[in-house]
């Protein structure tokens, strides 16, 4: 069932140039207990889509959509407070670069211990007889650190933000994400200021997250590479627009849109063997910039497929959980 | 960390020595000094350090007191309107900075912003006269002239009147104390109004850097309450970068309570170098200039000293120069 | 909101803060002008006046304030001789010298202390004569050198003054301000640690008040004299506080720093008047504004253009318009105080019709410009010799004669005067004793050079032997049938175009009386008395 359900997510940002529909009806479907990885270049909005369900998007842009239900609360609906309890309990974030999302004037110790769940009354009177507050809260951290990989926590407790390396901020942030055991984790690009081996630690530690504690996971990226074996669904995005939406599986053998086979070519795969200087396979052009978003399906100027009829806006079409919105899209034999 | 603190002082001495060369060259200004044509001047600039050091400024030709004594109990004076007027200043405009920082450009920011754009505006001897006129137009008991009232004849001991006349309160019970600090209303209002405004504007600014950066959003993403949030993160962030930028105006700051101290006939450095400057007593324009500038280096050393203590990040700083 | 936040802190201090004056054991005064000297030997400024003679010296007689008789001070008694060449003065005992930090008395006060006074100023081979000499001018010896012939000592409480002629002027001269007896014995310490200079700096005397400091920003702080030999003071402190911009003084008049201030500007006179707790009190001076022509020059040196030019002047416009209440107008040189005022001289009419019919009548050059040689700087009682210049010359304007205002500093006045290339000069003299002799004498006499005060550059022998004679002669009637003849032949002469007598007023708050002002000498603060402020 759908832990996350958004119908038509549309943003509507208005800049001196005049307004500009940055995301254009946007349809996610997450499941509960996956891992749903959301593909787009730099600049195709998945960040704007992020904030927008959280609801911390600047006041000026203007945010559409038919359905945001979370389970099923309705998140249009809900008052700033109780909005912000969502965010603390049942939806965490984490970023990129996320050095910077540390307070830098203090220790990480006071910044872990504000999202600790607050200890009950009981075991705070347990606690005064048997031992002080501190403890407890040090051995909650413990476990958490031990949680994420994280070995010589007191070193890192009593360290800065600016003194600790980016691969630890990051699993210090998912310690915080995770500290109340939230349904929903939404990972903005986690690991892109990072290393290959560190990216490869917190990946491992984001799937196992999913599979020991059944949390979702709302994996942002602009590698396909990296989240594409990751993820059990995937969506891709471009400029605005969700192309396609469907499990690991549909779309690594039967790609329907023509984004979505341009991605998978991209993809180096090195069991074929490449000719040495060969030119790597990109899609013709460029990305459009916010002001010159091409009319109706915006791949349309760069699509080997594109004609006459793609100035329209295509729907979106189901075909058994796997959508696409296309106007020529790959259709094999059996989902014809 | 005393590597940091030499590399300071090395700046710290450079400056001294182009400052001690324009003292000089003031002092060649002086009828006192000798008129003395073939002797080279670089001797002449070695004579004055010589005599700098030691102690010997000169005398003054008002009262007979040395140059040192009088710039010192002058500018002592001075550091207190400068103190008092920083003091209401920080009481009031850091709250409306962080308001307006806070809720930028609403309905408050905006009403705050313009008063505090009223306050830069005043030229600060115009507000000063106005304020004398109050007793006559308004009513007002407030003293509008001098430093303390010539009843109290309060000994010298530290130079700030402030301190010696709380030393002194088995003459004067509290009496004396209080009398100073009324004494101090008037002119320190007229300062505070350019100090609030710079602080209202530079908090304004820190405020709403720091809030729109990352770990406030992350903060928010950890869903706590605006208040808990300025609290807890944003002051520690946004305050300590205030600091320095107000050391840049602390130049301006002197110079208007030097003004200010020249209309309301305090006794500070502004009256004190222009009853010099009128009896063409330039030697103490050469004193002030060591005095004021010695000021504002030592300053300068010390908010560096207190920047490495309050915020880490500049701590940051010592570690990766070594 | 952040004024709100000051006016309430600045209230509740001010609520705290307890007004200065309302301490009663310090009274305030704020004067204009800094003192040049503590003593009135050398410095005859009215600050200086005000700072010193009635509170830290005494005279040997004094005057009365209400009957204007001389009574005794320093000296109990005097006999005149018969062939009236010598006065025979009796001194009062058991009187003390300031005790200070720097000086101790081991005597009590005699004859000797009086020879040594007066000699300073007579006495050229006195050790102390040309000490800071470079500060008195016409009256450091002036009245005496000419008066007294020797001053004996007949025992330690009686002295004997010889006259060179029979000049009953000694009296008052012996009252004026500088004959102020100083201590010998001070002195003679002064002289043995080579200090001679501070006899005028670190007074000492026989005064109600003694000295206690004086800072160079203008604060002098007196205290009161435990052994004074007369009445008792209540008020123990005297503080003399310099301001010298007026709006300030006013307004430290209304905050309470100043108990009494000196001088009010005319312009505030109308706002003090108004308020219930602050007081005027005004005196009658001896200073006069004038308008001198300069009668070795042509046009005036013909009688009837200077009286065209006195009559083409508006006067009381004039007044209004720069004094409001603070002057008197004038047609006479003496003050109507003055025992010698002619009550019977005639005002100066304002009629710029005849002036202008005379000037043509004699044949005047309208096309030459009067020169109005005029002060830059404005002197204690008069705040505004341009506005008085511009308003002359307007009025000089509308019968057709041009003039032109020269503002000139003291040293290029001075050149000027001397020089004699000026037609008409505005000044203020100030008269220094009740003497009418002391006003006419240097404006009149042959003797007074131009910068003594003659600026009409006046010489006649008619003036000059009536001037001469009445200064011997010891008949009082006929002294003021003399003066009143002087009185005509001005007004007929038409030598000087008086035009204010200006008055000194001091503004003080209601709980302060007892003071009073006696414009010769200065203010006298010996029975001040300050009651609980509301």
């Amino acid at each position: 069932m759908a832990l996350l359900d958004i119908r038509n997510l549309s943003i509507d940002i208005t800049t001196a140039q005049g307004t500009t529909r940055v995301v254009d009806k946007v349809s996610l479907h997450i499941v509960d207990g996956s891992i749903h990885g959301f593909f787009g270049e730099s600049g195709s909005g998945k960040s704007l889509i992020a904030s927008a369900i959280l609801g911390l998007h600047n006041p000026n842009w203007k945010v559409t959509v038919d359905r945001m239900f979370l389970d099923s609360k309705d998140l249009t609906k809900l008052s700033p407070s109780e909005r912000r309890k969502i965010m603390g309990k049942e939806i965490a974030m984490i970023f990129q670069h996320p050095r910077s999302y540390l307070d830098p004037s203090k220790k990480i110790f006071p910044q872990i211990n504000e999202v600790l769940p607050d200890i009950s009354l009981k075991n705070r009177i347990f606690d005064k007889i048997k031992h002080d507050r501190k403890k407890t809260s040090t051995q909650q951290i413990k476990a958490l650190f031990h949680k994420v990989g994280i070995q010589n926590d007191q070193a890192v407790l009593q360290s800065y933000p600016h003194q600790l390396s980016e691969g630890i901020c990051q699993k210090i942030m998912i310690a915080m994400a995770i500290a109340n055991n939230p349904r929903l984790i939404i990972a903005d690009e986690p690991t892109n200021a990072m290393e290959a081996v560190t990216q490869a630690q917190i990946l491992r530690l984001l799937y196992k997250l999913n599979r020991l504690h059944s949390t979702t996971i709302l994996l942002l990226s602009n590698n396909f590479g990296s989240i594409c074996h990751l993820s059990d669904f995937i969506t891709l995005i471009y400029c605005g627009q969700a192309v396609e939406s469907g499990s690991y599986k549909k779309i690594t053998e039967s790609p329907m849109h023509p984004y979505t086979e341009a991605m998978i070519k991209t993809t180096l795969n090195f069991n074929e063997s490449i000719i040495h200087k060969s030119q790597l396979y990109t899609l013709q052009g460029n990305i459009p910039s916010s002001n010159q978003i091409p009319i109706g399906c915006r791949l349309g100027p760069r699509c080997p497929r594109a004609q006459r009829t793609c100035v329209k806006n295509p729907d979106t079409s189901n075909y058994k959980g796997h959508t696409v919105r296309c106007h020529y899209p790959t259709l094999d034999e059996k989902t014809a | 960390m005393l590597n940091y603190l030499f590399r300071r002082l090395n700046l710290l001495l450079i400056t001294a020595l182009i400052l001690s060369i324009i003292a000089f060259i003031i002092s060649l200004w002086s009828n006192q000094a000798r008129t003395v044509q073939d002797v080279n001047v670089f001797i002449l600039y070695l004579d004055y350090m010589g005599n700098i050091l030691q102690g010997q400024w000169g005398i003054s030709l008002i009262n007979q007191k040395s140059h040192m004594q009088n710039g010192l109990i002058a500018f002592s004076s001075t550091l207190e309107l400068c103190l008092v007027a920083l003091l209401t200043s920080v009481i009031i405009g850091i709250p409306l900075g962080i308001f307006s920082g806070i809720y930028r450009n609403g309905i408050l920011d905006y009403t705050i912003m313009s008063i505090a754009l009223i306050g830069l505006a005043l030229p600060a001897f115009w507000l000063a006269i106005m304020l004398i006129m109050l007793p006559i137009t308004f009513d007002m008991g407030l003293p509008v002239d001098g430093n303390i009232s010539p009843i109290y004849d309060i000994p010298m001991i530290t130079g700030f009147q402030l301190i010696d006349s709380l030393l002194a309160s088995d003459l004067y019970n509290l009496a004396a104390f209080v009398d100073r600090l009324t004494h101090l209303i008037l002119p320190s209002v007229v300062l505070s109004f350019f100090l609030t405004s710079e602080i209202i504007r530079l908090t304004r600014y820190s405020i709403s850097q720091v809030m729109k950066s990352n770990y406030i959003k992350a903060a928010n993403t950890k869903g706590l309450t605006v208040i808990q949030i300025v609290f807890r993160h944003v002051l520690k962030n946004a305050l300590p970068p205030i600091i320095p930028q107000l050391r840049l105006q602390l130049n301006t700051i002197i110079s208007i309570a030097m003004t200010v101290e020249i209309v309301f006939d305090a006794q500070g450095s502004g009256v004190w170098l222009l009853t010099s400057i009128k009896a063409g007593d330039y030697l103490a324009l050469s004193a002030a200039v060591i005095i004021i500038s010695g000021f504002i280096l030592l300053s300068s050393i010390v908010i560096d000293i207190l920047q490495m203590f309050i915020s880490p990040t500049t701590r940051k700083m010592l570690y990766a120069d070594k | 909101m952040r004024f709100i936040l000051i006016f309430t802190t600045a209230l509740i201090l001010s609520g705290c803060y307890q007004s200065e004056s309302s301490l009663k054991d310090s009274l305030i005064y704020c004067p204009e002008s800094k003192a040049l000297s503590f003593n009135p030997q050398i410095s005859h400024d009215i600050s200086s006046l005000d700072a010193t003679t009635h509170q830290l010296y005494n005279r040997l007689v004094k005057r009365d304030p209400t009957t204007h008789n001389y009574v005794p001070d320093l000296a109990t008694g005097w006999l005149l001789s018969a062939d009236k060449l010598s006065y025979t003065f009796f001194l009062r005992q058991n009187v003390n010298f300031h005790q200070t930090d720097y000086f101790t008395p081991t005597r009590h006060f005699k004859a000797d202390d009086v020879i040594f006074s007066l000699q300073r100023m007579l006495d050229q081979a006195h050790p102390f004569h040309s000490v800071n000499h470079g500060m008195g001018y016409y009256f450091f010896n002036h009245p005496f050198t000419n008066l007294i012939k020797d001053i004996v000592k007949i025992d330690d409480y009686t002295i004997k003054f010889i006259l060179k002629k029979p000049d009953i002027t000694l009296l008052d001269n012996l009252a004026a301000h500088y004959s102020v007896i100083l201590s010998q014995e001070y002195a003679q310490q002064l002289i043995a640690h080579g200090e001679p200079d501070k006899i005028d700096f670190y007074p000492i005397g026989t005064g109600p008040y003694k000295f206690k400091s004086s800072n160079d920003a203008g604060i002098t702080h007196y205290l009161n004299h435990a052994k004074f030999w007369g009445d008792k003071v209540s008020v123990n402190n005297i503080i003399f506080d310099v301001t010298e911009n007026n709006t300030k003084r006013y307004a430290k008049l209304l905050t309470g720093e100043c108990d009494i201030i000196a001088n009010p500007a005319p312009s505030q006179l109308k706002q003090m008047s108004e308020k219930a707790n602050i007081l005027l009190s005004s005196e009658p001076t001896a200073n006069i504004l004038l308008w001198a022509f300069n009668s070795n020059k042509i046009p005036f040196t013909e009688k009837k253009i200077r009286q065209a030019f006195s009559k083409a002047v508006d006067q009381n416009n004039l007044l209004e318009a720069v004094f409001y209440q603070s002057a008197t107008a004038t047609s006479t040189l003496l003050n109507h105080q003055s025992w010698a005022y002619n009550r019977r001289s005639t005002d100066i009419p304002y009629k710029p019709q005849e002036a202008l019919s005379t000037l043509q009548e004699m044949g005047y050059d309208f096309n030459k410009k009067i020169t109005i040689l005029t002060p830059v700087k404005n002197s204690l009682f008069n705040h505004s010799f341009h506005k008085i210049a511009e308003l002359i010359q307007a009025n000089l304007l509308k019968i057709g004669v041009e003039s032109e205002i020269l503002f000139l500093t003291q040293t290029e006045l001075e050149k000027r005067l001397l020089s004699g290339k000026y037609d008409t000069y505005l000044t203020a003299v100030n008269g220094k004793i009740n003497d009418p002799d002391s006003i006419f004498r240097p404006l009149l006499s042959c003797d007074s050079t131009v910068l003594e005060g003659n600026s009409s550059q006046w010489c006649s022998k008619e003036v000059q032997s009536l001037l001469n004679l009445t200064l011997s002669e010891s008949n009082f009637t006929t002294r003021i049938k003399n003066y009143y003849k002087l009185q005509e032949i001005i007004q007929e002469e038409r030598i000087y175009f008086p035009i204010a007598h200006v008055l000194r007023m001091d503004a003080f708050k209601i709980n302060i009386s007892g003071f009073w002002v006696d414009p010769f000498t200065g203010i006298n603060f010996q029975h001040v008395k300050k009651t609980e402020a509301h």
